[in-house]
């Protein structure tokens, strides 16, 4: 009897444990799901709100009227919601959800917390590609839209940046040091190389540069979002598949290794995914800094480590912070959007410095 | 004995010589050839030694080839003998008219423009020996680090002030320069026709009465596609709004130029739009220049009028969409665009002038190129 009670009792205490075990991994569950569900809540509202806030002041009504009952309304109303206002806001969560969940993964990928999706020279290599088109390129090609030749000639610059780092980090079977050491030559190739566009560049094409490299939504159209929309669905899909791997990953390479993943392959085709993400961004924006840095950090310190949780909360918290930037661009000077790329910043840093502050 | 014998008979030859030179009159014009100095103020206030004759003329921003021409005329192909590389990037018509009219001035080096302490352009100047570098003021309000360099070497660094306040700057700057050429008379002449021009300008328009007709005013650098700096009034062609009695839309706008929402200008509804132009390269801009034409200008003024939303303006259905060269905010003919700006506003009141015309005459009476091309325009 005692000898058949003792294991009776032992289940007895490992279902109990298991129990209280399973309740503890529900709650942490429940407490993630609950943050992508307040991250989710929270880029509805400021979505919404980017859509009814503009320098043309159209009342709340107005602006209801304008999306759901473009019949109602005047023209001009609809045009300015539907053309101008939409477009931004729409764009503001696919650029944001995009370059986070790059800036996630890069900072996987290289194991290291101050990586973000221009880390590599991506930026650099946009900047000289639209640098490139605006100075040399638009007018090779007059029968193209010049808006299609910049994002065109950037885009190709920031996968071919992309692809002789995929290389090189191939040759160096994922090497986290020789991925950033190639970074960083690429980012002193290609800035030099611009520098030496905008020193031959006539006034207008300086001011363009200089301009574009701000960064900014304003010049948003449907046809961007759609492609970027796609990529990042595509990106999210195979990140999310691949997420026990990556979650691998973060723990180091070895112990990835340990566990089965094959580490190369993966970082391989993590780097083109997150490199795409990072190109198409660029290429139709500009260079929006900070959020891929500062949102993988604020989704890690909401949900942890665990990538299942962390790519979606990435996601949303990076589409959260380019829309509040967003906003703010819009109301620091009436009649002026400040271009967004400077507003990530001012809007990321307090953010970054609550981490920093709270994590010590 | 001999040597000595010999060394004696040199002397005295010299001497005989030096003696027999001076007494034929010659000693005077040796004196003469010996460079006499003055000293001269420029528009940043310092006292420049400068030769009494200037033969050497550099113009750092090439684009002041306008003024020193206005005051020297035929001289220019021989006394320029370098000029800022700038002009071929902001102002390519300009280079292309005198080139055209003086092709010696292809020879002539292009400097870079000091927009950096740039060691290779210091050297380039000295080279060139000038009695003259003319500067533009702008070098030192923002700190150009190669304005000490060029002190440091030595070079006469005249600065003219050509785009602080379009409405002043320009005579002030022209007068100044006037005396350091030595062209005073010549530059009083220019200055008195100009200032005359906006006497009669401003002379009207204090009679007018009523409500001032809302403008906005945009450089058009960036072409149709994307919406380029708008002036508050603190600021060269917001300087000239600002008492040309309109009411800029951007007036109040924190930042002198600055891009403004293409919403807020459909919210404000301006009753005049006015989109500059020069030889840019952005596609879309409008061409204004000795080599513009006037079925392009207005091929590009139409397509500024398809931007979305701007069918609805009160400028655009009534047709009060107007262009004018972007350079005429830092040139002695800045009235040229404030005679089309108060044409623009008062389009009753001012029927009788004509800026097109007037900027022909300028030419004709100032300048040594000829003129040619567009510079103005209203849509059609």
């Amino acid at each position: 009897m005692s000898v058949q009670a003792l294991p009776r009792s032992k289940d007895q205490t490992k279902d109990k444990h298991y129990a209280k075990a399973a309740g503890v991994y529900r709650s942490i569950v429940l407490r993630k799901a609950g943050w992508l569900a307040l991250g989710a809540l929270l880029l509805v509202l400021l979505f919404l709100l980017n859509i009814a806030i503009g320098p043309a002041s159209l009342s709340l009504h107005t602006v209801i009227d304008a999306l759901f009952y473009p019949h109602k309304c005047d023209s001009q109303s609809v045009l300015i919601v539907h053309q101008m206002r939409l477009p931004i806001a729409v764009m503001a969560v696919v650029v944001g959800g995009s370059l986070a969940v790059a800036g996630l993964e890069m900072q996987t990928l290289l194991d290291n917390p101050l990586a973000s999706p221009f880390t590599l020279g991506i930026s650099s290599a946009a900047s000289f590609g639209a640098s490139l088109a605006i100075v040399v390129g638009i007018s090779l090609l007059p029968h193209v839209s010049p808006p299609l030749v910049v994002s065109g000639s950037a885009f190709v610059f920031a996968v071919g940046c992309c692809l002789v780092i995929a290389i090189i980090s191939s040759v160096k079977r994922g090497s986290a040091h020789s991925i950033i050491l190639a970074g960083i030559a690429m980012v002193f190739l290609f800035d030099a190389a611009a520098a030496m566009l905008k020193y031959v560049a006539k006034d207008d094409q300086l001011a363009a540069i200089t301009s574009w490299a701000f960064g900014t939504l304003e010049n948003a159209e449907f046809s961007q979002v759609e492609v970027i929309a796609a990529i990042l669905a595509f990106s999210l899909f195979f990140l999310i598949a691949n997420s026990w791997k990556l979650t691998g990953v973060s723990l180091g390479d070895d112990k990835a290794r340990s566990l089965g993943i094959n580490v190369q392959k993966l970082k391989f085709e993590t780097l083109i995914v997150v490199s795409l993400l990072t190109a198409i961004s660029v290429s139709f924006v500009g260079i929006i800094g900070f959020v891929g840095l500062v949102a993988p950090h604020v989704a890690r310190k909401l949900v942890g480590d665990d990538q299942r949780y962390l790519i979606p909360a990435t996601c949303l918290w990076g589409a959260v912070l380019l829309s509040a930037a967003s906003i703010l661009s819009k109301i620091v000077i009436t009649g002026v959007v400040i271009p967004i790329g400077i507003m990530t910043s001012l809007i990321g840093v307090p953010f970054l410095f609550a981490l920093i502050v709270k994590k010590n | 004995m001999n040597s000595k014998k010999r060394q004696f008979a040199f002397s005295l030859i010299i001497c005989i010589a030096l003696a027999t030179y001076s007494m034929t009159g010659s000693a005077p014009s040796l004196a003469a050839s010996a460079p006499t100095y003055r000293t001269v103020t420029d528009m940043a206030g310092r006292q420049v030694r400068l030769k009494g004759n200037i033969k050497r003329i550099v113009l750092l921003r090439g684009r002041d080839v306008y003024e020193v021409s206005a005051l020297i005329g035929g001289q220019i192909p021989t006394e320029v003998v370098g000029w800022g590389s700038e002009i071929q990037k902001s102002d390519n018509d300009a280079y292309d008219a005198y080139c055209r009219r003086y092709p010696s001035l292809k020879r002539i080096p292009l400097i870079s423009d000091g927009n950096g302490a740039d060691a290779s352009c210091a050297e380039q100047l000295v080279t060139l020996k000038p009695d003259l570098v003319i500067a533009d003021i702008f070098m030192i309000k923002r700190g150009y680090a190669s304005v000490a360099t060029f002190e440091k070497m030595g070079l006469p660094l005249f600065f003219v002030d050509e785009s602080s306040d379009p409405l002043v700057s320009p005579q002030q700057s022209l007068l100044a320069l006037g005396n350091a050429l030595g062209e005073t008379g010549r530059a009083e002449q220019i200055v008195g026709y100009v200032n005359k021009r906006y006497q009669q300008i401003n002379n009207r328009i204090a009679k007018l009465s009523g409500p001032e007709p809302s403008i906005y005013l945009e450089s058009g650098s960036t072409g149709f596609r994307t919406y380029g700096n708008a002036y508050n009034s603190s600021y060269s062609l917001g300087k000239l709004l600002a008492h040309v009695r309109v009411s800029n839309i951007s007036a109040n706008m924190p930042a002198s130029m600055v891009s403004v929402s293409p919403e807020f200008v459909l919210k404000s509804n301006p009753d005049i739009i006015v989109v500059t132009g020069a030889n840019w390269q952005m596609p879309g801009a409008i061409h204004l220049g000795y080599s513009a034409n006037a079925a392009d200008v207005q091929a590009s003024l139409a397509a500024y009028a398809q931007r979305p939303g701007w069918q609805t303006l009160k400028a655009a259905r009534s047709k009060r969409m107007y262009t004018f060269f972007q350079g005429f905010s830092m040139h002695i003919f800045a009235y040229i665009a404030y005679e089309e700006l108060a044409k623009a506003a008062y389009p009753n009141n001012f029927r009788d002038i004509d800026p097109e015309a007037d900027f022909k005459k300028f030419h004709q009476l100032f300048l040594p190129v000829s003129y040619s091309g567009a510079w103005t325009a209203q849509i059609k």
